[in-house]
């Protein structure tokens, strides 16, 4: 990618684009543009939104976290019953199913 | 916003409820945090996109009000038959928080189509960037501290019951 003033390029999945825009932007930013194409590849920016790398890899980074952190939160509750194929609540303490205590 | 945001206001709003309705707290708690998950299992794209399957566009779907009740439904299928409407109500109540937080992000795409398939229109109030860190922090502080309150308090219970008892 590279920048100017009012203008930079950005390599899109369908080739690579000159954004009329005066936003700031790094190289290795992820973009997002919505603009107007006009003729010789430029898209003339009206919604732009820049974001570094660094701060998109915390995102993915603490989402991970929050789901593995709710995954087991969620065995501790609860249980898959592979007989029925169903999820059941995990019983509390001192209760019982018919199964186990061999009634 | 990231998952851990989301996880986070959904268990503040389940502490908070569960002082009136205890059916939000115990293990239930749980199922509204996945719920509040459910509408990024659109996101499922990012790993089909890296063996070569582009299914943004069809994913997109999930990520409407719409389309994350069918996915609550679908999961809450795979509870026990006396439960599954409670499961449901919990997954739902995870999916309004999660909106509840996209629509104020900084949106290029238009927001979210939260009336779809009655109206079109997208919302989004271009209050918080996506990769905010700060709100996630609040959030997450907030939710520790709520839980160590309520801790707290739920000790405080036991221990004045005990007293009484004896």
């Amino acid at each position: 990618m590279s920048t100017g003033d009012q203008s930079f390029e950005l390599k899109g999945e369908n080739g690579a684009y000159t954004i009329l825009s005066s936003t700031a932007v790094k190289p290795g930013d992820f973009v997002s543009v919505v603009g107007t194409l006009e003729p010789g590849n430029q898209l003339r920016a009206a919604t732009i939104y820049a974001s570094s790398p660094l701060l998109t890899s915390f995102v993915y980074i603490r989402s991970f976290i929050a789901f593995v952190f709710v995954a087991l939160l969620f065995f501790m509750g609860w249980r898959f019953d592979r007989h029925g194929w169903i999820i059941r609540p995990r019983e509390a303490d001192g209760e019982r199913t018919p199964r186990q205590s061999g009634a | 916003m990231d998952w851990m945001a989301h996880v986070a206001f959904a268990f503040i709003l389940c502490a908070l409820l569960s002082l009136k309705r205890p059916v939000f707290g115990g293990r239930n708690t749980v199922l509204v945090m996945i719920g509040a998950l459910l509408p990024d299992i659109f996101k499922l794209y990012l790993p089909l996109q890296v063996i070569g399957v582009h299914a943004q566009d069809s994913l997109a779907l999930f990520h409407i009000p719409i389309g994350t009740a069918l996915v609550c439904g679908l999961c809450a299928l795979l509870f026990e038959q006396k439960i599954r409407v409670r499961v449901f109500l919990l997954f739902a109540l995870g999916m309004v928080t999660h909106y509840a937080l996209d629509v104020i992000l900084i949106s290029v795409g238009g927001g979210v189509a939260l009336l779809y398939p009655l109206s079109w229109n997208t919302w989004h109030l271009d209050l918080v960037r996506p990769n905010n860190w700060l709100g996630t922090t609040i959030l997450v502080v907030a939710a520790i501290l709520v839980w160590l309150v309520l801790k707290a308090a739920t000790a405080r219970r036991a221990e004045n019951s005990a007293r009484t008892t004896d």
